[in-house]
Parts: structure tokens; sequence; C-alpha cells
């Protein structure tokens, strides 16, 4: 029995993501399928010629719409031009300030006011112009990081240039770009660029309105939870299927906007909006800490969000190790405090082993 | 991945958001330099060059910017041996803090200050600040008349070395004072600009402009309770940029002195509208 060539369209694979899963699949089927060769369990010949010519034009299809990677070894070297695009990107941009910083001063103002007007609309032509050409998509991201990097030039610099004070409206504007060419480009780095200057902008903004310095953002730490939920509902009520990676960044950023405050609160309490003592709010937000992250761990487990289990449980960690530095340091000598926290890391050892049995039931059995 | 096609929307979107940011910088700068409502003429005395005390340029930052040395008058006049803008001013005391909106803690005790210091938060206020006015010449004769009496005890002990050290550090305090320092004196705030501009109206004098105050406490050891004093944590704009035309002057370091034009305009921002040697008048 032959099969006739699956298009990508047939795989089901409607996302980068999905395309790379089914790729995975067939791997490990194979691979699979050689241990049960060397185990004397051979499936019938007939079937398993089938089967490839089903999955070899099938991969063939997935590799050219989806450019996923073929193997452990692709996978490497994908990491490895993800690795060197960062880099790449990073550099591109560190250039692009300090060739302002060194030459900007040489220039009247009116060529400086026309190159800071020029150089991110030149840039983001570049990158849409790049795109319909670049399969890969990483000389797109760089292209788009450029421009983003040529746009805060372009606001920073005429800030200076003009003596306006600083504003945390410049947050806004870069947000906003950064959003248009994370989607645009499926980029996650600009969409962690994104969520970075919102993450600063709404505590900013809160803090301004209620009369403060702006960039005295960190003295009600409570302001961040605006961001975090912000960031932890958004990809919970629009789906992020299209662009691999963004629905993790908003996780773990909602995560981040949320649990770092909590550790803060947690030891000094001083930025607290709470009615109480300052000890009566460590407390609480003590509890906090450790009810908001086992939740978190919680869901992650129950939802699959590997990036929401990890982080969270990084954070519960955090959180034991520093509260039992402040209840127990100053009390007990070192090596006890040092064998209580052994102990503290083999009982949550039992805990995790006895959630993952359950979790397995075949292996409890 | 299959190549897409050119994104026309998403492009132009992100031009329209570059665009319309540098038209709403502009129209406030345009707005701003609309009128000139304040200028100082300011010497390098007021003016240092931002990030450098030595008046060089860094290689690695071509461009230059300069940052307003204002000072505070210390209430009491044998405090200190100068006035300096991080010490606190007789005018803003505890009074003066609750008039600018300060909701002082009913603190006595340094421990209680120190507990619930975080409770005071900076505010947003409108300073007058005066150029070489009588804020400079109680400062300058302050200086002259300590550099008088340690002058008179040196000459009154002719073996103490000590009086004659203390002579000449007076000495060369009031020559800084007189040569050197600013004359640049933060003299009052309020929370309205019109009422400054009200109590000082010569705009050639004191500028009038927005910053942030904050307050500390200092422990008042003879009564064992703490004083309350507002220092200027930082002005709004405290940054001048130097226009290319102008680089020249602060190029040559061997000129004596140069007398900069800052002009103040509607949004109560400020520009170097002119600098001239200070040779030429």
């Amino acid at each position: 029995m032959s099969a006739s060539p699956a298009p990508a369209e047939s795989s089901g694979a409607s996302t980068a993501l999905d395309a790379q899963r089914r790729a995975d699949d067939i791997h490990a089927f194979y691979r699979e399928l050689a241990r049960l060769r060397a185990e004397d369990v051979a499936p019938d010949a007939g079937w398993l010629t089938t089967v490839r010519h089903h999955h070899e034009p099938l991969l063939a299809a997935l590799s050219q719409r989806w450019d996923v990677d073929a193997g452990d070894q692709a996978r490497q070297l994908s990491l490895g031009m993800r690795i060197v695009s960062f880099i790449g990107a990073v550099a591109l941009a560190a250039a692009v300030f300090l060739l302002f910083a060194q030459f900007w001063g040489l220039l009247a103002t009116l060529w400086q006011v026309v190159i800071l007007l020029v150089a991110p609309l030149l840039a983001l032509a570049l990158c849409f112009a790049v795109q319909p050409r670049d399969s890969s998509g990483y000389f797109t991201k760089l292209a788009a990081l450029l421009a983003l990097a040529c746009f805060v030039l372009n606001v920073t610099l005429l800030g200076r240039l003009y003596n306006l004070p600083a504003s945390e409206w410049s947050l806004l504007v870069w947000a906003a770009l950064a959003l248009l060419l994370a989607y645009a480009c499926r980029g996650r780095l600009l969409l962690v660029a994104a969520l970075v200057c919102v993450a600063v902008f709404i505590p900013a903004r809160v803090g301004a309105f209620s009369g403060a310095y702006w960039l005295n953002l960190g003295d009600r730490p409570e302001n961040f939870f605006l961001p975090a939920l912000l960031f932890l509902l958004l990809p919970w009520r629009i789906s992020q299927r299209r662009y691999p990676g963004f629905a993790t960044s908003y996780r773990v950023a909602g995560l981040l906007c949320l649990f770092l405050p909590i550790l803060l609160l947690a030891h000094w309490s001083w930025g607290s909006y709470l009615p109480g003592s300052p000890g009566q709010i460590e407390r609480f937000y003590q509890l906090a800490a450790f009810v908001a992250s086992a939740t978190a761990i919680g869901a992650g487990l129950r939802l699959d969000l590997p990036d929401v289990t990890y982080t969270s449980l990084v954070f519960f960690v955090i959180y034991l190790g520093t509260c039992f530095f402040d209840w127990w340091w100053d009390v007990m000598p070192n090596y006890l405090f040092f064998l209580l926290i052994a102990l503290s890391a083999f009982l949550l050892l039992l805990v995790f082993m006895r959630l993952r049995r359950r979790l397995m039931p075949e292996l409890a059995a | 991945m299959r190549a897409r096609r050119f994104a026309w929307r998403p492009a132009l979107l992100g031009m329209a958001l570059i665009l319309f940011t540098n038209v709403a910088i502009f129209a406030a700068v345009g707005w701003n330099r609309s009128a000139v409502e304040n200028s100082l003429i300011l010497s390098t005395r007021e003016l240092q060059l931002r990030g450098s005390t030595s008046g060089w340029l860094t290689p690695k930052d071509s461009a230059i910017a300069l940052r307003m040395d204002y000072r505070f008058l210390h209430a009491d006049a044998d405090q200190g041996a100068y006035p300096d803008h991080v010490t606190s001013s007789g005018w803003l005391d505890e009074a003066a803090l609750r008039a600018l909106g300060f909701v002082l803690p009913a603190a006595a005790t340094p421990e209680q200050a120190r507990r619930r210091q975080h409770e005071i938060r900076s505010r947003h206020v409108w300073l007058a600040l005066e150029l070489d006015g009588p804020a400079y010449r109680t400062a300058l004769n302050r200086a002259e008349q300590r550099r008088e009496a340690a002058q008179e005890l040196a000459a009154s002990r002719p073996d103490d070395q000590k009086a004659r050290h203390q002579a000449t550090q007076a000495e060369e305090t009031w020559l800084a004072e007189r040569d050197e320092r600013s004359r640049l004196f933060v003299i009052d705030a309020a929370s309205d600009a019109k009422v400054l501009r009200t109590r000082y109206p010569n705009r050639h004098q004191v500028v009038i402009i927005s910053g942030w105050v904050g307050v500390r406490w200092t422990d008042d050891k003879p009564r064992s309770k703490v004083r309350y004093e507002g220092y200027v944590e930082r002005l709004d704009a405290p940054r001048l940029h130097v226009p290319r035309r102008f680089h020249a002057f602060f190029a040559d370091t061997a000129r004596a002195g140069l007398r900069v034009t800052v002009a103040w305009g509607k949004n109560k921002l400020p520009w170097i509208a002119d600098v001239e040697p200070a040779g030429l008048r």
C-alpha cells in the first residue's frame, strides 16, 4: 500500500510551534522504532514503508514552510543561530549608541535633528523591506532591533538637545514600537523589550499620578502588581499560538512583576499601601509569597505550563531561603541553620516525588 | 519558514508612531521657545561642564552639556565654612515645608524619625533662583567676617600655627567666595509659580523653575528631638545642551571666563541663547 505525499497543510500544523512538535514526534517515533528492532520487536515492513513514504514528504514540506529543525543537530545549530543573533543584535544596538556619542557633538543642530528623525524611519523601512526575502527571519529581527534602538536614541537625544526633562511617556512610545515590531517579525527579544517598558511605565505613571517623581517607582512595589495582572491575563484572553514563545514571555514577565515586589515587601514593607505596622505587613507578604508561589506551581502543573512551574518553583525556594535567614540566622549556630536548609530541601523533594507519582499512576503501580 | 509579503500596515503604523512622537516633541519645544519668560547671564562660576569638575572635554562624548551650580544660604552664619547646596537652609524649615504641602510625622526621637522617614516623599515645587543678589552678598560678607576674625586671632597669637593655618584657610575661602563660587542661590519655594513671580518680579535676576524638594531630619541633640529640613533633590531640567556653534568657547580652557545667556520659555524649560567671552563687556 502506498500513501500520497502529504502537504504541510494536512499535517495539522497551523503554527511554527505545531510544526516543530510534529517534526519532533516523527523523529522520536523513528528513534523508538530503532530501539524496538534492537529488542527484536519488529513491526510489519510493508506498514513501515507506507509510513516512511508519508513522513518523508511531510518533513520536507514542514521544513520548507516552517523552517523546522530536522533533528538534534539541526536544533543545536538553530540554538546557536539564536544566540549569535542575540549577540549581534545587542552589539549592533551598542554600536549605534556609541557611534552617536562619539560624533554627535560635531554636528550642527539641524543635522542632528535630521539624523535622529531619519535613522529610525530608514531602519524601519529596511526591516520591512528585508522581511519578504528573509525566510529564516533572523535578519528581519536584527533590522527591527536596529529600528527600535534608533527610536530610543531619537527620543532620548532630542530630549537632551532641547533640555527636556525625562518623562515616563517615552517608555510608552518605545513599548508601542517594540510591540508592533515584535508581532510583525515574531521577535521574542522585541516583545521582552516592550514588556520591560510597560512594566516600568505603569508603576511610574501611577506614582506620578499620585505626585511622586516617576523615577522613584521602586518606592511603591505594589504598583508592579498592575502590569503583573496585565501580562498574566493577556495570553489567556488573546491567543498567542501563532507567535512561538510569546505566551511564555508574557507569563514569565507577569510572574516576575508579581513575585519580585512580594519578595521586597516581605522583608521591607515601608513602601506598602497596606495599613498596619511594618511587622504585620511583612508577615502578611511572607505568607502571601508562599501561597502565591505554591498556587502558581500547582496551576503550572495542572495547565501544563512549564514556564509557570519553573519560575514559581525558583521563587518558592528563594522565599523559603530568605525567610529562614530572617527568622533563624541570628538565633542559631551556622551549622544548624544549614542543616535545617538541607532538611527542608529533602522534605520538598519528598513532596515533589509524591506529586510526581500522582501525575504518573502507572509508575506508582 | 516561507517568506512573507511586504507588510504595509505595520510598516506604516510604525512610521506614523515615530513621526507622531517627533511632532509632539517639536510642538512642545516650539511652544516653550515661542516666548522668553526669564533670562539670566551666567558665568562659568554658575555653570559646570556636566560630568567634569575640571572643565576638560571627554574624548569619548563629543556633545557638551552644562550643569547649573546653585547653592543655599545657611541660616546660621557660624555653621560650616561656606554654604553648600546639599545642606539645609534656614528658610526651608518645618513651617515652609508644611506650606509646600508636606505632612511631617509627629516624630519626637531620632529612632521614631528614622522609622517614619519613608512616609515623607519628595514633592514637585517651584523654586526661585537668584543670581548675584542679597543671598550671595550675605555669603560673601560672612566669608569676609570670618577672614577678618581669623586674621585678628592669628595676629594676636603669632606662635600659634593652628591660628595661622585657620587664617590662611579663611583667606582662601573668602577669595573662592569672591571669585569662584556660584552666585546662584535658591531663595524660595512655592507650589504656585505665580506666587513666586509676584514676590520676585525681576526676570533678569530671579528665575522661577520647577524641581523636587525632599525632606530629611537632623538630630537636635540639646533638645533630644528631631528637626526636619528641606533640600532640593533635583531640578526638572538640570542639564543645558551647548549648541555646536558655541563649542569653541568651551574647548579653550585658557579663556578667563564666559558670559552665558540662558533663557527660559513658556514651559519654564531652559536653553542657551548666547555665549560670549567675559572680557567683551
